[in-house]
């Protein structure tokens, strides 16, 4: 079975016909949750960045910032994967030929490691260097909004 | 209302509108930066009202976060406004007939009016209220009241490309 074969069994699959044959509005609802994902995402590693740089709640502590926005991070990111999902498998050998799409999801495993290692452990125990902790949430900052730019550039190409 | 119609064909055929909507590279980045401006404010936002309503950050005093996000969520308006116009003088006579788009702006008008109701009669004596353990009734109805406007926003706002009638 080939790459190829195993796409055209996805989208040919019973979730795969029925997001491709269904009413526009369910494809239109699948990437309100994409998108209401996306921010949510966004907004606790912008919160996480701004604190780690001095500002925004910076008088709470990045352990307790980190604490109450983990959840919601995890939130946002299970809504952008399960709908994403969803999308692709609609239209699964669109998608895995389009060149956005290839880089998105490049970069959107780079960023998921990134916050797994990171986030997740290092950050909230804060063994190392404040500098690295900085450059890195930086980075993780600027890789989801280029995952975010990358997405909407698929429907361009 | 045909005043509205003549202005939003006219903001559609100006040198602006039309350069924004025929451009490969203009349109998509003005959208990626309407969509990072509302990471900033709703998303921020959504934090400020769950915090009303004691679901986040609970033992945080409201008003360390309501003063601490204020210039954030302030700047991220900005940018959300400032793109949208540019988008909205893009597809100005074609998205103004569009129902997800009125629907859209009816519902920012209603957020924007429950932002300034709860800044002006709860916010600036946030430092009265916002220690106690149980928040007034009010306020958490304004937390609920500002998720629940915003988020129609964000869902209206996904419609628009879906119900767009092709300009003739």
């Amino acid at each position: 079975m080939t790459t190829f074969d195993l796409l055209h069994w996805l989208q040919d699959s019973a979730i795969g016909l029925f997001v491709r044959k269904s009413d526009h509005l369910v494809g239109a609802a699948i990437q309100v949750f994409h998108i209401v994902g996306l921010i949510l995402l966004l907004t606790v590693v912008l919160l996480v960045t701004l604190r780690l740089f001095g500002q925004g709640l910076r008088r709470q502590s990045l352990r307790d910032i980190t604490k109450a926005t983990t959840p919601i991070f995890w939130l946002g990111y299970g809504f952008t994967v399960c709908s994403g999902i969803l999308m692709f498998v609609g239209n699964a050998v669109i998608y895995a030929a389009n060149p956005a799409f290839q880089y998105k999801m490049a970069l959107f495993l780079v960023a998921s490691l990134i916050q797994l290692l990171l986030f997740a452990k290092v950050l909230s125990t804060e063994i190392l260097p404040h500098g690295f902790i900085k450059s890195a949430a930086f980075l993780s900052f600027t890789l989801w909004v280029v995952v975010g730019l990358a997405g909407r550039a698929i429907g361009f190409i | 209302m045909s005043l509205l119609l003549d202005f939003a064909q006219v903001l559609y055929d100006s040198p602006i509108g039309t350069d924004i909507r025929e451009s490969q590279f203009l349109y998509p980045l003005i959208e990626a930066a309407h969509l990072l401006g509302l990471a900033v404010s709703s998303g921020l936002i959504v934090l400020t009202d769950l915090r009303l309503l004691g679901l986040f950050m609970k033992d945080v005093p409201v008003a360390d976060i309501l003063h601490q996000l204020r210039y954030w969520v302030i700047g991220g308006f900005i940018g959300t406004f400032v793109s949208g116009g540019f988008l909205f003088w893009a597809e100005a006579a074609t998205i103004i007939e569009n129902p997800a788009f009125i629907v859209k702006i009816l519902f920012v008008v209603l957020g924007c009016a429950n932002a300034l109701w709860f800044e002006f009669r709860w916010g600036r004596s946030v430092t009265q209220w916002g220690e106690q353990k149980a928040l007034p009734t009010a306020v958490k109805y304004a937390g609920l009241a500002s998720l629940t406007l915003w988020t129609i926003v964000i869902i209206s706002s996904r419609f628009i490309p879906y119900l767009t009638q092709n300009q003739t």
